[in-house]
């Protein structure tokens, strides 16, 4: 992950294989441009550095007022496989709900 | 639970269930204080196990997927809720609610956490929360070993989140979604290595000054949600992302359904009256199905 900063205006680009490509406007003038790489990353190796540029151990210069996750849709994924299908009958074999 | 292929590697299956939900809970529980992360100091740096590593990086992962809608670092705030211990002594006990300012925060808190391989920099100010994403995951863990370890194809069911590995006699799982009793209910097949999460408004709940409260926060605010929702269940190929996407469209409330649908994710939203919302290939939902099972 690469963190610059350009004065008031931000921009965090996370570089990594695929994904898709979202612009995120956000208040005093500043933007996420990102790269979500999805399910291509693997965390369990390499380096997630999630700190704005600055931020030093986390604390926040305050240029932003506030946040959202809005963003632009993403586009479709148009090839995913069929993850489910109606019922045959049968035993359940598991249970999915809330906790 | 554990249901694998192999009658004869059943013991073995639910010692792996066993042994890794133990490790996972030793890493990250918010609840023990022998956990890793509760005697953790990390606002300087602290290096951490690798289990506890990957943990985090994919709660981190899960935030950068929904944009921020999971957080985990909404610790503090579950805290000020009384949700500091397991959920049966939660619910059991009374809340007084203290002076709160409702005030929208100025940055998103996962963006201020630094994992840098095994060096984990946590600010102060904030506490992580890894329930979200570490049942997730654990699912995934387990459903892997199972089938890689024991050479039988498993489902795994922690909590109501479901991941399975390796091929089933028929070529997918009988599963049944449905939240509380009284919600509507569904059957289907998944898919074999196919996984299943819900998320839900109607459990983990508890009462502050009052007031019915749950476990699903806005980080936006470090409130609970609108329960806009009752549940949500998405079907993915990873545990950790149908997870992260359930509980993320809990969070986003009705936008969901079109997040969801750009998204092309196989969804079942029910809300607050029982009314049922698909997205995706999510197979539409007979009359004959909508009875409570």
């Amino acid at each position: 992950m690469d963190i610059r900063s350009q004065g008031k205006r931000r921009a965090i680009v996370v570089t990594a294989a695929v994904g898709l490509v979202g612009l995120v406007t956000t208040v005093a003038g500043s933007a996420l441009l990102w790269n979500d790489t999805a399910e291509a990353q693997s965390a369990s190796s390499g380096t997630v550095n999630n700190q704005r540029s600055g931020s030093g151990s986390g604390s926040d210069e305050g240029e932003h007022s506030s946040f959202s996750f809005d963003e632009d849709a993403p586009s479709p994924n148009t090839n995913a496989p069929q993850l489910l299908t109606p019922s045959q009958g049968g035993a359940v074999q598991g249970r999915s709900s809330g906790s | 639970m554990s249901v694998v292929t192999d009658p004869s590697q059943l013991d073995a299956a639910v010692d792996i269930t066993r042994k890794t939900m133990n490790a996972v809970e030793l890493a990250c529980s918010r609840f023990r204080a022998d956990s890793e992360l509760a005697r953790l100091r990390a606002s300087e740096g602290s290096r951490v196990s690798p289990l506890l590593a990957m943990l985090v990086g994919k709660a981190l992962e899960v935030a950068r997927w929904t944009n921020g809608s999971v957080d985990p670092t909404l610790g503090n705030d579950l805290a000020a809720l009384g949700y500091d211990r397991d959920i049966a002594l939660v619910s059991s006990e009374t809340h007084v609610a203290g002076t709160t300012v409702l005030a929208r925060r100025p940055v998103a808190g996962w963006t201020r956490v630094s994992l840098l391989d095994d060096v984990l920099t946590v600010p102060r100010d904030l506490r992580l929360d890894l329930g979200a994403s570490a049942k997730a995951v654990t699912a995934d863990l387990v459903a892997g070993m199972i089938t890689k370890q024991l050479g039988c194809a498993a489902l795994v069911s922690l909590g109501g989140d479901i991941a399975t590995g390796g091929q089933s006699p028929s070529g997918a799982w009988e599963v049944l979604v449905q939240d509380l009793p009284e919600d509507p209910a569904q059957r289907l097949r998944l898919a074999d290595g196919a996984a299943l999460a819900t998320s839900s408004t109607q459990k983990r709940r508890w009462v502050v000054a009052g007031q019915p409260v749950h476990h699903i926060l806005d980080p936006r605010f470090g409130t609970p949600v609108d329960p806009v929702w009752r549940s949500v269940s998405v079907a993915a190929t990873s545990c950790l992302r149908a997870n992260a996407l359930s509980t993320a469209s809990i969070v986003r409330g009705f936008s969901a359904i079109e997040w969801l649908s750009s998204l092309g994710a196989d969804a079942r939203l029910v809300d607050r009256a029982g009314r049922v919302v698909v997205t995706g290939n999510w197979p539409v939902v007979t009359e004959s199905e909508t009875a409570h099972e």
